[in-house]
């Protein structure tokens, strides 16, 4: 498969993602860690956060909506 | 006497024995145009032909070039009085040098103005310049030129890539600094979409002397986490706080420099949400109604030979400037405040002190605001008594701010458009026991960053130095016409981004900022006569070859991904 499990972009290497919702996803997980420091979260229960926070990028909601739905 | 030919209005005037005709142009009445026929590219020459050649919906074009050319035989000598800037002294050159004929340009003098005031004008025409402004005209020229060739050779490769590889007959566009600010508008897109908000805790406290309400702002603006919030709010709700500091100091406000352009564009969009565009048309007009000093200007600088004093004599009669006018005059010494930017040709933006008469909506608004900004670079400098007293709660810091200014200063002058807000404190003293009537915490997030505006977008254009003044504003209104952006608070369009992505991959070049300042850096040198025109349209062919070269080498890949964006332009969905 070489397009985008999200959009009907090109996907990046190994990636399943393009490189927009890619650069998304790494944000997610550099943000992670002062979430966890800040409310003590599970991964889980962070995602569910910020898919609700004020501010989330669409391409960020996109791909949380993706990794919770067992993408 | 004015008289009118073929519907072209001129006037004919008497001046020491001379007699003198006067005919205006239309703005450019000359355009480029390829040598040879075919929609294809590389096409590397150039010719000046009638702008109705290129543009045939303007039929009026025709009617000046014919009026100036009959009117210019017998005539001994020629003055230029366009607008004195690039485009001002190329408009005349190409006028005089095809209109009129080759040999009127050994016979042409420059007049130079800032404003078209009758006593500026008289000035011009008695001290006018004995030849035309050559290496202003080359500068102007040697930019149509280099913008000519890329925005041909690329709107064309784009046009013909996407047609090559879907049929579409969509024309696309892209220049050599419409590509950069598109750039722009889609790293900032990619900072809002993939954007992921941080929590914090914010605190806020109050705190009730003598019966009023006052906010105590805690030491930390932000904190990190949720339990250290919870620890703020036990520790110190319910508790007095003990004054254990007052500071007291003065803060000096200087008056802000003169207008230039783009200072006055990000104001107007500031207080009338007046867009950029809507503003130089406003000051334009006040241009040529001799309200205001010519506007396509980068000086913040009033020179010392301005005469400032006339001018306010001259305010002092409109019943709405009356008193801070006749206030200046009165003083012994005027000294403007000056910015730092330099404009070699005109001063600052300034009213020259004719009174207006129906002016439209936003011509008086932009009169109203250049009128106070000129009067306040003239005022005394503000001074603002600031009060800070810090407050222990339980081994917490808060701090209880006032300001009070205590002289006016320029802000008078520059009211309503410039924000004083106060907060008086009642007298603090050390030691003094307060108690806190409020204290919560509450979580909020780290913002996304902030969408481009045409104001903010302009502003950042002239932070990068791309563009000029007169460019600018035109820059961003192709890139709305175009679909590549929507929106006030912009919003690239799935086609905007589309192109920039390919032409990162494919072409990184006609992005780069780098490129388009160094033409700018050669067009200013040619402008001093330290460059040669000739070498500096050489070297954009050169640059060129290799991006077309490029551009027909990956035609059908570069097509394929942008034609998928051309079926439908819309911006993103969900866009915020």
């Amino acid at each position: 498969m070489t397009r985008c499990t999200v959009c009907d972009r090109e996907k990046q290497g190994d990636s399943v993602y393009c490189e927009h919702h890619q650069a998304a996803y790494s944000n997610l997980e550099e943000s992670y860690p002062q979430w966890r420091r800040a409310l003590g979260l599970s991964w889980t229960e962070y995602l569910e956060k910020v898919d609700k926070a004020s501010g989330t990028g669409t391409w960020v909601k996109e791909v949380i909506k993706d990794i919770l739905s067992g993408g | 006497m004015t008289l009118r030919d073929g519907g072209v209005q001129y006037h004919m005037a008497r001046r020491e024995g001379d007699e003198l005709l006067v005919v205006s142009a239309l703005g450019h009445l000359y355009a480029l145009t390829q040598v040879g026929r075919g929609w294809t590219y590389p096409v590397y020459e150039m010719k000046w032909v009638p702008a109705s050649q290129v543009n045939r919906t303007n039929n009026r074009i025709s009617a000046y070039i014919k009026i100036i050319s009959t009117l210019s035989r017998g005539v001994n000598r020629f003055v230029s009085a366009c607008d004195y800037d690039q485009e001002g002294s190329l408009i005349a050159y190409n006028i005089l040098r095809y209109a009129v004929g080759e040999h009127s340009l050994a016979r042409s003098r420059r007049m130079l103005y800032s404003t078209l005031t009758r006593t500026d004008l008289v000035k011009a025409w008695e001290t006018m310049e004995p030849t035309l402004d050559y290496p202003v005209i080359a500068a102007g020229k040697t930019r149509h030129e280099a913008d000519w060739l890329f925005g041909i050779n690329l709107s064309r490769a784009l046009t013909l890539a996407v047609r090559e590889a879907s049929g579409a007959k969509k024309t696309l566009s892209i220049g050599r600094v419409q590509g950069p600010t598109l750039s722009f508008v889609k790293e900032r897109e990619t900072g809002i979409r993939g954007f992921v908000p941080i929590p914090y805790w914010k605190a806020y406290a109050e705190t009730v002397i003598s019966g009023e309400a006052y906010p105590l702002e805690y030491e930390k603006r932000r904190l990190d986490r949720e339990v250290q919030a919870r620890e703020l709010a036990s520790e110190c709700r319910g508790r007095d706080g003990k004054v254990v500091g007052v500071e007291k100091r003065n803060e000096r406000l200087l008056p802000p420099p003169p207008f230039n352009l783009g200072d006055l564009q990000r104001e107007a969009y500031r207080v009338f949400k007046l867009s950029p565009t809507a503003t130089l048309k406003a000051a334009e007009r006040l241009y040529l109604g001799t309200f205001i000093s010519y506007p396509r200007t980068s000086s913040q600088r009033l020179p010392s030979t301005l005469d400032l004093r006339g001018i306010l004599r001259r305010l002092s009669k409109h019943p709405a400037y009356a008193k801070q006018a006749e206030e200046l005059v009165s003083r012994g010494r005027l000294k403007p405040r000056q910015g730092r930017k330099e404009d070699p040709a005109h001063p600052a933006i300034h009213p020259t002190g004719a009174k207006p008469r129906r002016l439209q909506e936003n011509e008086a608004k932009t009169y109203d605001l250049i009128v106070k900004r000129f009067l306040s670079c003239l005022g005394r400098p503000a001074i603002r008594e600031k009060i800070e007293a810090e407050v222990d709660v339980n081994g917490h810091s808060f701090y209880l701010r006032g300001s009070k200014t205590t002289k006016k200063g320029w802000l008078d002058m520059y009211a309503p458009y410039v924000e004083d807000r106060e907060t008086t404190l009642p007298e603090l003293e050390v030691g003094m026991v307060i108690p806190v009537t409020r204290l919560s915490t509450r979580r909020s997030y780290t913002k996304p960053p902030k969408r481009f505006n045409p104001s903010s977008l302009l502003r950042h254009m002239e932070n990068h130095e791309i563009g000029t003044n007169s460019t600018r504003t035109n820059i961003i209104d192709t890139l709305y016409r175009r679909g590549y952006i929507s929106d006030r608070r912009i919003v690239i369009t799935d086609l905007g981004l589309r192109i920039v992505e390919t032409l990162e991959e494919y072409c990184p070049s006609i992005l780069s900022v780098e490129m388009t300042r160094e033409l700018e850096e050669s067009l200013e040198e040619i402008q001093v006569g330290k460059e040669n025109p000739e070498a500096v349209i050489e070297d954009v062919k050169e640059a060129l070859k290799p991006i077309l070269a490029q551009f027909k080498d990956k035609e059908l890949e570069i097509g394929a991904a942008i034609a998928e964006a051309v079926t439908g332009v819309h911006a993103w969905e969900g866009a915020v």
